[in-house]
């Protein structure tokens, strides 16, 4: 169980509180449990992989006045876009047209969603005639209906390609479900029955968490609930308020660029200046390029969610995850530009690409401000691989989302971890297991990439390379991915990480080529419908994280460690941490080079 | 402040998307129309569209307002106030 209050302020935080503290803390454990446990439903009684393997979803309270009361810890980009979504939908709808039974679904990025593929479902929980709060899910389908299998279209041009957009319908009356929308549904994506068990795994979901919130109100009554989840709302925001006191005041400016869009030449800038005036920050956006041309654009709940998504990293991870600890981080994002697309720019590659992009841009501006606590650039692509098509065992179609791990940045204190799922997604990538026993894909090796990791005092973490082989007649792919052009930036005299790619050799061929030498797609990383043949390969490389400080600064000892686990080659040990590496006798043995002994 | 509330209502007839011009946030259902030279901007609240005039039409002469070096942090601090949409209790 954590403790709610900071040590340090636990006296005059508690002044303030109208519940004591263990009741508090037992409510606040017992929400987010509650968060946990819808999310355990989802993952055991989902038909997909993106459900049970990668768990793309993530699970929230609200009360009854529609804010956020908990959540919990799964994927970021949806925890904080949720809250828009949930917002908008009770907003669009209003308070009074729910009965106990009913499950809303939407998944319209217009109206607060990340994206298409991800569906929130929404069920309000009563108490008698009474709304006593809502309950609400966020989940990555593998197939909404879009161009492409598995929905990422690397080369989109408006929405309308992007899948199904469903405003907030009424899946479910009263229990009993609505047939005409599911219809609609169906008859849009590639494999319905893998929808239908996904969507009924929310349902499910939905109702653990209705049978845990009446339990609660059962056992400490509505009054002392309700007043428990207003002092955790303020807890929350009183706590991240000191956490933000305790960055310098200023203005802080870090820029990036998104490489590519798939559809048009030339890079987009995504600039920020970080205001910290007290316990409150200000993120603005004004001075980011215009909307992408293809589906690179983030939205405003993508952009803030990135934000908030930051500084969750580099804050206290005890303060109750609710409506609190978001109000004072504050975005400005202008419309019509790459953080904020109007309607109907295409966007689907925001939720996985200009959102860690984003969460890095924060770092950035803060690492000067915050050394001990920011880290380099992480690898900053989901590297989003797709496929889909007629499988020739059961002859049912397939369609499936991968993406992959990457390298972290290197950090004040530690090396970059290897090979974990991009910053906005937390999840799982796709276990061999699964590529070869549901889908007509082999994978001939998978392997963490030597020298992919940015060199430094902390070395960025690894990349990874992974190499498929088509087992079907026909299967249809499409990418995602950045960083193929753009290196993972460094700090504080840390090197960049390895780019990313993705390759394709032909069934007989000898050599890699990029997509668009063999194919003629416009972007080297994003393209959509590539067919492929029986044994046809595509090999993914996942980038490395930027280095954290001087390489010259990383101790003998730490890099013949790495040399002798094959992380860092001989080679790059000379070249970047002037250490000449060597075996001898059984033994490492590590001799310095002129440059490293002229830097000591 | 020369503006009007609108109500999206039925709102599967409208079609439309508003995003307050100050921060961007997409406004769902009661939108603040404010009239800039002619156009109507959309806000989540009257107040906001009154920051945005103060601030960040600061150099149109047209719009200038005394209080126009209101520092960005302050800013945010009364659209939370004065904003439905962004601040529920």
């Amino acid at each position: 169980m954590t403790a709610l209050l900071a040590p340090s302020e636990g006296r005059s935080v508690a002044a303030d509180l109208v519940a004591d503290q263990v009741t508090l803390t037992v409510i606040d454990n017992y929400l987010a449990t509650t968060c946990r446990e819808m999310g355990i439903a989802m993952m055991r009684t989902a038909y997909s992989p993106m459900f049970n393997e990668s768990l793309d979803f993530s699970c929230v309270l609200f009360d009854a006045k529609g804010r956020l009361s908990a959540q919990a810890e799964f994927c970021p980009s949806q925890i904080g876009t949720i809250k828009f979504t949930v917002e908008w939908m009770i907003d669009e709808l209003g308070t009074d047209v729910y009965r106990p039974g009913d499950v809303i679904i939407m998944n319209d990025p217009y109206r607060g969603s990340g994206h298409i593929p991800e569906h929130t479902l929404l069920k309000a929980v009563f108490c008698g005639d009474e709304i006593v709060g809502f309950v609400a899910n966020c989940a990555h389908l593998a197939e909404p209906g879009a161009k492409a299998p598995g929905g990422l279209a690397g080369d989109a041009t408006d929405i309308f390609q992007e899948g199904l957009r469903i405003p907030p319908l009424w899946l479910q009356r009263e229990g009993v479900q609505q047939e005409d929308v599911w219809k609609i549904i169906f008859a849009n994506h590639r494999t319905p029955k893998v929808t239908y068990g996904d969507l009924m795994a929310m349902v499910g979901s939905l109702n653990v968490a209705e049978r845990r919130l009446n339990s609660l109100i059962d056992t400490y009554g509505y009054d002392t609930v309700t007043t428990a989840t207003e002092d955790l709302i303020g807890i929350a925001e009183r706590r991240m308020s000191e956490e933000i006191r305790r960055i310098p005041d200023g203005e802080y400016r870090f820029s990036d660029i998104i490489e590519d869009d798939g559809v048009a030449e030339g890079s987009y800038v995504i600039d920020c200046t970080v205001v910290v005036d007290g316990g409150n920050v200000a993120c603005d956006f004004t001075g980011s390029d215009g909307e992408a041309a293809g589906p690179m654009n983030a939205t405003y709940a993508v952009t803030a969610s990135a934000v908030y998504n930051a500084f969750m990293h580099i804050t206290d991870p005890t303060i109750p995850r609710n409506e609190g600890c978001y109000r004072p981080i504050n975005i400005i994002a202008p419309p019509g530009t790459i953080v904020n697309c109007e309607f109907p720019a295409p966007l689907v590659g925001g939720n996985t690409e200009v959102s860690p992009r984003i969460t890095d841009i924060i770092f950035g501006a803060l690492a000067d401000p915050l050394p001990e606590r920011i880290p380099a650039s992480l690898g900053g692509t989901s590297c989003c691989f797709l496929f889909g098509g007629q499988h020739p065992d059961t002859g049912d179609l397939y369609s499936h989302f991968h993406f992959e791990g990457i390298g972290w940045g290197g950090r004040p204190a530690a090396d970059g971890n290897s090979q974990i799922i991009v910053i906005n997604g937390n999840c799982r990538n796709t276990p061999v297991e699964v590529f070869e026993s549901r889908y007509p894909l082999r994978v001939d090796s998978y392997r963490l990439l030597e020298d992919s990791g940015g060199p430094g005092l902390n070395r960025g973490g690894l990349g990874i390379e992974r190499i498929l082989t088509m087992t079907a007649e026909e299967v249809t792919v499409s990418a995602i991915f950045n960083r193929m052009l753009v290196d993972p930036f460094g700090i504080h005299g840390g090197k960049p990480g390895a780019n990313s790619g993705i390759y394709v050799r032909l069934a007989g061929e000898d050599s890699w080529s990029t997509f668009s030498d063999k194919f003629g797609t416009m972007s080297p990383s994003k393209f959509s419908n590539i067919r492929l043949r029986r044994g046809d390969q595509v090999k993914i490389v996942a980038p490395g994280g930027g280095g954290w400080g001087d390489p010259l600064d990383r101790s003998a000892d730490r890099v013949v460690a790495d040399v002798a686990e094959g992380l860092v080659t001989a080679e790059a040990a000379r070249r970047d941490y002037g250490l000449v590496v060597e075996r001898r006798n059984g033994a490492w043995d590590a001799t310095p080079t002129a440059d490293r002994a002229g830097a000591s | 402040m020369t503006g009007r509330w609108i109500e999206r209502e039925p709102m599967y007839l409208s079609f439309d998307v508003y995003n307050c011009a100050y921060c961007g946030k997409n406004v769902p259902r009661h939108v603040w129309l404010e009239d800039i030279d002619g156009d109507d901007v959309p806000f989540c609240a009257p107040a906001v569209a009154d920051i945005h005039l103060r601030t960040r039409l600061r150099d149109d002469p047209m719009t200038r307002r005394p209080d126009a070096d209101l520092g960005i942090t302050e800013q945010l601090r009364l659209v939370r106030e004065n904003c439905k949409a962004l601040r529920r209790d």
